[in-house]
């Protein structure tokens, strides 16, 4: 952790601006057909996002490849899998960037957060993770995870496993595999499972949930491609009906 | 008539494995779950596996072993799914059910809480001279006495619930009795013949429930349970209990987690293990290891072997159009594990869809299989409504 005292609540801006990201990268998910949840990882002491991520599921065949998971493993693993970075390989699969199509964040580079109304004022240089200096970014600093849906039991035992990792903002909940509250506290606590204070941690849910749950919609109005068919018969009975399904972090 | 179990029939004796509490989960040996016993009773406790049954399963299996009435020391959600409620029910005659049952849909229809239950239920009773007489244990009483029991069947209707019809109003009740009163036998004051009959509380879950609690009330067969793969795969072999064993010492011998093709021959059984031992992974949590991911658990690396040979598999299907895998993610595939999985690896491995989990140790601080309830957490494949499940094994001790 770092020795600067965590800062433990995000200013209601700040957590726009990070969730607006966060929902770029969901709809990135969307043009290719992955269920559309975004996520960026923020670092406190240098008010800038690390890293991005979003459902690659489908593409990887990887049912662990959940918006969250990916940023963390682009933040400390170059971009790659736990698998590829164990196996010496890089996955050369695409991994959610279109150049150029944000202009806040792309492929993990480091950019300091604009206020609103101020977003073009980006600085010149910009730098990779790992070039911040040795564990720096990774090891120390206090990291909050901004996601467009509420973590599944598996990303929020994830989260939690993170020791740097002070904060999860979330949009829409997840009723069917959320690991915030929803089904499962991975991070303790018996408060509010929209906002709650653990420890040093804080979780807080409900920003910009209607945007979060809009690009879900648009998602399952059509058929999850990576879905098995027997699953896929099961969502005729109505819409909306198995919003969080498989892919759904 | 009284349909309620004897308060003086014995409880029978509940395994010690099975007597739970809050904070532990429900284990049961697996020598109850196999189709044929298995020829070599293991002796020591270490080689003994459990299933680690989420609360509704466990009700399954104890419910096809126990007559009611249920033992009392079982765990609190099993109690629950065996509550029954009080209801009034009348005793028509067979050629007038029709009509009643007519009668009673009009001022008395039955609503979503008794929509499990059906509204006729058949009764046998014996005439044998004692007032008031009826059931099993007044035929007994007849023989003693050297009255021969005359087979009488009639059938109960259910009427609603004794609470609704405490909240009934009395214009309602004075409608009720007049639309009931001289329907076939049914004549004189139609109230005072209703009697008290508790009925299952909730809908079963499974065809045992349901035969259970037939006892008390006839139930709806669910659609989701006709096709009886619930119960399908409670069945173990012989073969899958050996294999059990075969592959934790696999497991063991690699200090690895293994994701096993069940129906793989021997050599191509394993599919993906991590290729990293589950003690490095714990040098990270603990801080003695500060260079790796510390999301590359074995058992997630081990997910992601296997998506890897689907993406080759993939590849190869591409270039030559022969490849004919379907394989979708981990799906029935048994994963091995020396320590039971947290609430990360586990909730990875219901993505994966594997069909069973076997470890050894638990992880009471951080367990994801029902080792952490004592800290209020419970076990992933105990939550209803996700899109899969699967099943969990421990083998050794308690």
């Amino acid at each position: 952790m770092s020795s600067e005292t965590p800062q433990t609540t995000l200013s209601h801006s700040l957590k726009s601006t990070l969730m607006s990201s966060a929902l770029h990268q969901a709809s990135l998910a969307l043009l290719k057909s992955e269920v559309p949840v975004g996520c960026v990882l923020y670092n406190l002491r240098l008010n800038a996002i690390v890293s991005v991520g979003h459902n690659l599921v489908n593409a990887t065949k990887d049912p662990t490849r959940h918006a969250e998971m990916v940023a963390w493993d682009r933040l400390v693993n170059r971009g790659m899998a736990s698998d590829g970075a164990v196996n010496g390989e890089a996955w050369d699969g695409d991994l959610g960037v279109v150049p150029g199509s944000n202009p806040g964040v792309e492929g993990g580079l480091t950019r300091t957060v604009a206020e609103p109304g101020h977003e073009g004022a980006y600085p010149d240089t910009i730098s990779t993770p790992q070039d911040e200096g040795e564990g720096g970014l990774v090891n120390n600093d206090p990291i909050v995870c901004v996601v467009t849906c509420e973590p599944c039991v598996m990303c929020a035992g994830a989260l939690a496993m993170i020791p740097n990792l002070v904060g999860v903002v979330y949009g829409c909940s997840n009723p069917r595999f959320g690991g915030c509250g929803s089904l499962v506290k991975a991070f303790g606590g018996n408060g509010d499972k929209d906002c709650c204070q653990v420890g040093e941690r804080f979780v807080e849910g409900g920003v910009k949930d209607e945007e979060g749950v809009e690009i879900l919609k648009r998602f399952y109005g059509r058929e999850n491609e990576g879905c098995p068919l027997e699953k896929r018969r099961r969502k005729e009975g109505g819409e909306g009906e198995g919003v969080a399904s498989a892919g759904v972090s | 008539m009284s349909t309620s179990p004897s308060p003086t029939s014995p409880s029978p004796r509940l395994p010690t494995e099975l007597q739970t509490s809050n904070d532990l989960p429900t284990l049961l040996p697996i020598s109850s779950l196999l189709t044929t016993q298995p020829t070599s009773v293991p002796s020591s406790n270490s080689s003994t596996i459990y299933e680690v049954l989420p609360p509704g399963r466990a009700l399954l299996h104890l419910l096809s072993t126990f007559k009611t009435p249920p033992p009392p020391d079982l765990h609190p959600d099993i109690l629950e799914r065996l509550k029954t409620v009080q209801c009034l029910a009348l005793r028509v005659e067979p050629r007038d059910t029709q009509k009643v049952i007519k009668a009673l849909a009009e001022v008395a229809p039955i609503k979503g809480e008794l929509g499990h239950l059906k509204r006729v239920k058949k009764v046998t009773d014996y005439d044998n001279g004692i007032e008031g007489g009826g059931g099993e244990r007044d035929k007994k009483k007849a023989k003693v006495e050297g009255v021969r029991p005359k087979k009488v069947g009639s059938l109960m209707v259910l009427v609603m619930t004794k609470c609704e019809w405490d909240l009934l109003p009395q214009a309602s009740r004075s409608t009720f009795s007049s639309r009931l009163s001289g329907l076939g036998s049914l004549d004189g004051d139609v109230i005072e013949q209703m009697v008290q009959v508790p009925v299952p509380l909730y809908p079963p879950a499974t065809s045992e429930l349901r035969k259970h609690m037939e006892v008390y009330w006839p139930q709806v067969l669910h659609h989701s349970m006709k096709d009886g793969r619930r119960e399908e795969s409670n069945v173990l072999t012989e073969g899958d209990v050996e294999r059990f064993r075969r592959f934790m010492g696999v497991c063991e011998s690699a200090n690895d987690v293994i994701m096993v093709d069940p129906n793989g021959d021997y050599g191509r059984g394993v599919i993906a293990s991590s290729g990293k031992a589950e003690s490095q992974h714990q040098a990270l949590i603990n801080g003695s290891e500060t260079q790796m991911n510390i999301l590359q658990t074995p058992t997630v690396l081990a997910i992601q072997g296997q998506a890897r040979n689907s993406r080759n598999s993939q590849s190869s299907t591409v270039e030559n159009d022969n490849n004919t895998d379907t394989q979708y993610l981990c799906t029935g595939y048994e994963c091995y594990m020396i320590k039971e999985p947290n609430h990360y690896d586990a909730m990875a491995l219901l993505h994966a869809r594997v069909g069973a989990v076997i470890f050894k140790v638990w992880d009471k601080g951080r367990g994801g299989l029902g080792g952490s309830k004592g800290k209020g957490m419970i076990g992933v494949h105990e939550i209803d409504d996700t899109n899969h499940t699967y099943r969990v094994f421990k083998i050794g001790g308690l």
